[in-house]
């Protein structure tokens, strides 16, 4: 029958359909209202009988219309439905079924399949009068089950959500339990929806509750082995990262994103081997990784293949050494070199100025820049505070290489800077050559534009070359550093501006401050300061799906360091963490989702293991529901229009309008809809005269002179139109050839809107070309008496034209015009005829930059340009042949530049090359 | 700035009146060359009497033919021709006043533009005439165009009862030459052939009448509403009855083509819809014909 599938969750209301004759009878008792009207004629009304019955009934296709209504308003409510599979759940004995939804960090990524698929079973159940046992066992805790029926399943089905903790830490134990005492010891009818990865305690689980169960059915994806994680190991160092993966998937794509989740950078990945962790390279320069907040897998959607950046460092507390007297008069922000040292490391960490008795207390990093800002007996405080875990940096100043303070500093000075390239000095300045392998340094490339002008020597001493983290190219040192007691003192041996060396300037500057920040973490022989030691709080917890979210009320916090390869839980969860001083850390779950998947077995397969249906039921209610308002809105306006508020025929093309403008939505068609013709690209024009000969030879002629223009220039033209003067618009073509139709006659009746046209078409620099084609009757050579012949003619038929348009007055052709040479050098400018003058209209250089809008001559060019499709032409030249021709289309390609380039070639850097060409 | 609701109607009506007015004297001016009375109020062409003549007399008025006769200058009087006294008879009944739309004109405005019109044209020619319809009732005068149109454009609030109405034409009807019933005439004939004969005088009857009475152009569910003594009527497919309409529709008008001809009054129809100007031209050269 085919009517198999279809099922009604409430078959009885269907008994609803056996009111539909009663109804039949009131609504046919009960007729539109009708509309009321004014009528003088109504005296003559009064003597018509008013004989038809009927007509003060409903009519008939508006009564079936309105059982319609009723008919689909009761099917929708008895909610039928089409099955898409067969019934998992049958009519038996048991009372309740059991749907155990793992809700691992992995089920993120199918978590819709999941949901719909226990929202299916939930339905199933509920049409078998079954109530429902919902479990989650990954965030389970004891006491928590119950037999619920449809609508509390669903609702709770919707709280649920995948829980970011490793799939070992499940509590199948403690649900278990809870389900045979619920059940109290009962065999049930169970559902288990994996979420594609399972490991040993996953397997037992099963295995229990496949024993205890009637039958347990399994859904598994069957992309389980497409998993993939991103985290940092602790050896790693910034432009690093693991790929964690047990797919058989061998390219992946990493996306860098910054704080407002824009895409800055992808990198495709492609893993070699069978080998499960991959260290990945982040081949984004440093700027753009700086730049980068979030790191994602891009085809994994679960919070493991999310890496939030800089989840190793700490953001720190810095101060920056500066009187504040001093800092009030220093205006001059580019001198300063505070400015360039608070631009690089603000964006990382807490900067604050200051003295060293306000910054020593709460800093952990000290930079000092200029010598002045400490005093001689601050010294021994400074010495103090790196014995006791600070980090000291010092940038070299003028005052330093006078010895100012010099025994700050890791390694011995030599009192006297030195510089390069300078009126005493025959070395050029130096590159930054080598970053020590110990050096926080290390990991990043060496910048190649990075030029010192002036540093500060150090003495040469047996441990230099320990203390040196980077040297220049002739060895000598530019970044020392010294470990004093917990901490460290480091020393730019050049300024903090760009006066010394171009480091400063240089989005390197950056990473080598950040790199120093985290010295003391890399060192671990070194304990962390207190205030890495402290309590962090969770300020942003990570959902399911990688990303922050703010965290709650709840209090729940971690100590830094965290131990050697911790897992995140729910009391320890991934997300981001501050301390008391504001300092953030970034957990990211990426560690705990690597481990899961690097143990991740197979289901055993004894288990009855089923795929996830991924197609719904089809449901028809809402559907109904849909058509049943759509006739009732026809009804409604039927009535409208019965009462005279809308008329019909207005109805009509409004419903019309609104299929047109749905059928062809704006994605795919409508914007070429409103695209006006021809305006894609440029198109030659013709005007149309109405003689399908003229016709015809104008469009063939203009469409060989646009190939050969195509196929000599760079004019990259579409096609040739033609216009009829007075319908059409003219703006979007540059040239428009007009070939008249009756030589020697004045047929020029412009209406007033054609003739505002073509003036507005002139004085925006349109080029229009008047071809009078009547050079044949003048046929004499003399040149003079030809142009007198052409004069008066030209004025007597021309003369009504002008009359309609406004045209400067006309001259004839200069000899030196542009249109002799913006492309080929021309001294005449032949058609099918050659004698002919060219006349052109006087333009003022203040207007289109001296472009003549209209050019008029006789010589028929387009009888010259104009060939059939096998090439041959399709008028003889009379007199001058083919080299006449060949002159006619170079006319025509200089007219076309002309149009498109206007007075280009008039300008004077052309005239070297013309001449050079004349010469030849 | 509080309103009173009669001001608002009587500024209303000013603006009414204006564009009447003004409306009504250009037309007339366009249409006066066509309207060739044959006696114009004023010098008649039959003797009276010779009368000496006097100082002053101008040499063209003397008749030199008598005054050959004798030692005396004479002139020839002739009979002073008097003026017409018209009639427009114009009965503001609800059909005629009602508006079928909110955009469409009453057919009793537009039989006011057609007296006003009228009114310009006697005017001219030193015609007297008056309006029943007004109340009360001008005497005849032909420099009262502005109150009469004024006051026929307050009165279709008022509702004369038919009688009334007819007995006020039949008291004015002695005095005058000429009357012009103008009105939609769906009324009973016999009763109004009664009327015409009773008043045994030249009568012009100017059916005004609106396109939709014509054509019948209504469909599907209507109700007709209330007109005057006829009740309201509701028909489910107007369609159905057009033809029905129709046809008593144009025996009516056959009926009344025959009562006007054969009391011998003139009958002209007007459709709302049309255009003044060339109703009016129309009208003048039947009423020439007609020798009004």
């Amino acid at each position: 029958m085919g009517f198999e599938f279809l099922n009604f969750v409430n078959p009885l209301i269907l008994g609803a359909l056996i009111t539909l004759p009663l109804l039949w009878w009131l609504l046919r008792l009960t007729p539109p209202k009708a509309k009321r009207i004014v009528f003088g004629g109504a005296y003559f009304l009064a003597q018509i009988k008013s004989s038809e019955k009927t007509s003060k009934s409903i009519p008939l296709w508006l009564l079936i219309l309105r059982m319609m209504i009723i008919t689909l308003i009761i099917l929708s409510f008895a909610d039928p439905y089409f099955k898409n599979s067969d019934p998992l759940i049958q009519k038996d004995n048991q009372n309740e079924i059991a749907i155990i939804i793992d809700n691992s960090w992995a089920s993120a990524s199918n978590w819709n399949i999941i949901k719909n698929q226990a929202r299916s079973l939930i339905k199933d159940a509920s049409r078998e009068n079954k109530k429902i046992i919902l479990a989650t066992p990954h965030n389970y805790t004891e006491d928590n089950l119950s037999l619920l029926l449809e609508d509390t399943a669903l609702s709770t089905l919707e709280q649920f959500e995948p829980t970011l903790i490793s799939i070992k830490q499940a509590n199948y134990d403690t649900l278990l339990d809870d389900l045979s005492r619920l059940t109290e010891n009962k065999a049930l009818v169970s559902f288990y929806l994996n979420d594609g990865l399972s490991n040993k305690r996953e397997n037992a689980f099963l295995e229990t509750l496949s024993t205890n169960s009637l039958s347990l059915t399994i859904f598994d994806h069957n992309n389980v082995k497409d998993l993939a994680s991103l985290h940092r190991a602790s050896s790693q160092t910034s432009n690093e990262i693991t790929l964690t993966t047990n797919s058989d998937i061998k390219d992946f794509t990493l996306s860098y994103m910054d704080d407002q989740q824009q895409l800055l950078y992808t990198q495709k990945i492609q893993i070699k081997g069978e080998q499960a962790l991959n260290r990945i390279t982040l081949d984004a320069d440093s700027s753009l990784l700086r730049s980068t907040k979030l790191i994602s897998l891009t085809e994994q959607n679960h919070a493991g293949a999310k890496f939030w950046m800089r989840s190793n460092q700490i953001e720190k507390s810095i101060g920056l050494l500066q009187k504040k007297a001093k800092e009030k008069t220093d205006k001059l922000n580019y001198l300063n070199p505070y400015f360039y040292i608070e631009k690089a490391l603000s964006p990382y960490h807490k900067v604050t100025k200051g003295n060293l008795g306000a910054l020593s207390e709460k800093s952990q990093i000290l930079v000092l820049s200029d010598s002045t800002d400490i005093n001689e007996e601050d010294l021994s405080d400074i010495y103090k505070w790196i014995e006791n875990g600070g980090i000291f940096i010092r940038f070299a100043d003028e005052n330093l290489a006078s010895g100012l303070h010099s025994d700050l500093s890791p390694v011995t000075l030599r009192i006297t800077g030195r510089e390069f390239d300078t009126a005493f000095s025959w070395q050029d300045p130096q590159k930054i050559k080598l970053y020590k392998e110990n050096s926080p340094f290390a990991p990043y490339n060496i910048p190649s534009d990075i030029l010192v002008n002036k540093q500060i020597l150090a003495e040469p001493a047996l441990d230099l070359n320990q203390r040196t983290l980077a040297s220049l190219e002739d060895g000598t040192p530019i970044i020392t550093a010294e470990q004093r007691g917990l901490g460290w003192l480091v020393l730019f041996h050049v300024d903090a501006t760009p006066k010394w060396s171009t480091l400063p300037l240089s989005g390197h500057f950056i990473d080598q401050l950040n790199a120093l920040t985290q010295l003391s973490l890399k060192d671990s022989n070194v304990s962390d300061t207190d205030a890495d030691n402290t309590s962090y709080r969770l300020i942003q917890k990570l959902d399911f799906n990688g990303m922050l979210r703010p965290a709650g009320d709840a209090l729940v916090s971690i100590t830094l360091p965290l131990k050697q390869n911790q897992i995140t839980s729910l009391d320890e969860p991934a997300g981001l963490y501050e301390n008391d001083q504001g300092n953030l850390f970034n957990l990211n779950f990426g560690q705990t989702a690597s481990r899961d998947i690097r143990n991740s077995l197979n289901l055993e397969p004894s288990l009855n293991i089923r795929e996830y249906n991924k197609t719904k039921d089809f449901e028809f209610k809402y559907l109904l529901l849909l058509l049943a308002l759509f006739l009732f809105l026809l009804d409604w306006l039927y009535i409208l229009n019965l009462k005279g508020v809308l008329k019909m025929q207005n109805i009509l093309p409004t419903l019309l309008l609104g299929y047109v403008f749905i059928a062809f939505s704006p994605t795919t068609s409508f914007a070429q809809e409103i695209t006006p013709p021809n305006t894609n690209g440029i198109y030659l024009a013709y005007v149309q005269s109405g003689d399908p000969n003229i016709d015809s030879i104008a469009e063939n002629g203009l469409n060989n002179l646009m190939k050969e223009t195509v196929l000599r220039t760079s004019a990259d033209i579409k096609g040739v139109v033609g216009v009829n003067i007075e319908r059409d618009p003219l703006y979007p073509y540059p040239f428009i050839y007009w070939p008249l139709k009756n030589s020697g006659q004045a047929l020029f009746f412009l209406s007033q809107k054609a003739s505002d046209k073509l003036s507005a078409y002139f004085a925006s620099g349109g080029l229009l070309l008047i071809d009078t084609r009547d050079q044949y009757l003048f046929s004499s050579n003399a040149d003079d008496l030809q142009a007198l012949n052409y004069q008066n003619n030209a004025s007597n038929r021309l003369q009504t034209l002008f009359n309609y348009i406004d045209v400067p007055p006309m001259e004839k052709l200069p000899k030196n015009h542009v249109l002799g040479r913006t492309f080929y050098l021309l001294s005449s400018f032949p058609g099918l005829y050659k004698n002919g003058g060219l006349w052109i209209a006087r333009q003022n250089k203040s207007v289109n930059d001296g472009v003549t809008p209209l050019v008029i001559g006789s010589n028929d060019w387009m009888s010259a340009w104009a060939r059939h499709d096998n090439g041959s032409p399709v008028l003889e030249i009379p007199y001058g042949g083919e080299r006449q021709r060949e002159l006619s289309y170079r006319f025509g390609v200089n007219l076309i530049l002309y149009a498109l380039t206007g007075n280009y070639k008039e300008d004077q850097i052309h005239i070297p090359f013309i001449l050079e060409r004349l010469d030849n | 700035m509080i309103h009173h609701p009669l001001l608002n109607l009587a500024h209303s009506h000013a603006e009414q009146l204006k564009a009447i007015l003004s409306f009504a004297n250009s037309t007339a001016s366009t249409i006066m060359h066509g309207y060739h009375k044959k006696k114009q109020a004023g010098m008649g062409s039959d003797f009276w009497q010779f009368k000496g003549a006097i100082d002053h007399t101008q040499a063209s008025q003397i008749d030199w033919r008598q005054s050959a006769k004798t030692d005396t200058l004479y002139i020839k009087e002739h009979e002073l021709e008097s003026s017409r006294k018209i009639s427009f008879a114009l009965f503001s009944k609800q059909s005629m006043t009602r508006p079928h739309n909110k955009h469409s004109e009453t057919k009793y405005h537009r039989a006011i533009l057609i007296i006003a019109c009228l009114s310009f044209l006697f005017k001219n020619s030193q015609d007297l005439f008056t309006a029943i319809g007004s109340d009360p009732v001008f005497k005849h005068s032909n420099s009262h165009i502005e109150t009469l149109v004024s006051d026929l454009l307050q009165n279709q609030e008022n509702n004369f009862s038919e009688q009334e109405f007819y007995k006020k034409l039949f008291a004015l009807s002695d005095k005058s030459k000429i009357v012009f019933m103008i009105g939609d005439f769906f009324e009973d004939l016999d009763r109004l052939e009664k009327r015409l004969n009773q008043l045994g005088k030249k009568a012009v009857l100017i059916q005004t009448i609106h396109p939709e009475e014509l054509d019948f152009p209504f469909k599907g569910a209507v109700e007709f509403e209330t007109i005057d003594e006829h009740g309201a009527k509701e028909f489910l497919k107007t369609e159905k009855i057009r033809e029905s309409y129709l046809s008593l529709f144009d025996e009516h008008q056959e009926r009344l083509k025959t009562i006007t001809k054969r009391n011998k009054a003139l009958f002209v129809q007007h459709n709302t819809q049309d255009d003044l100007v060339p109703f009016l031209f129309e009208l003048i050269e039947r009423m020439n014909d007609y020798g009004v």
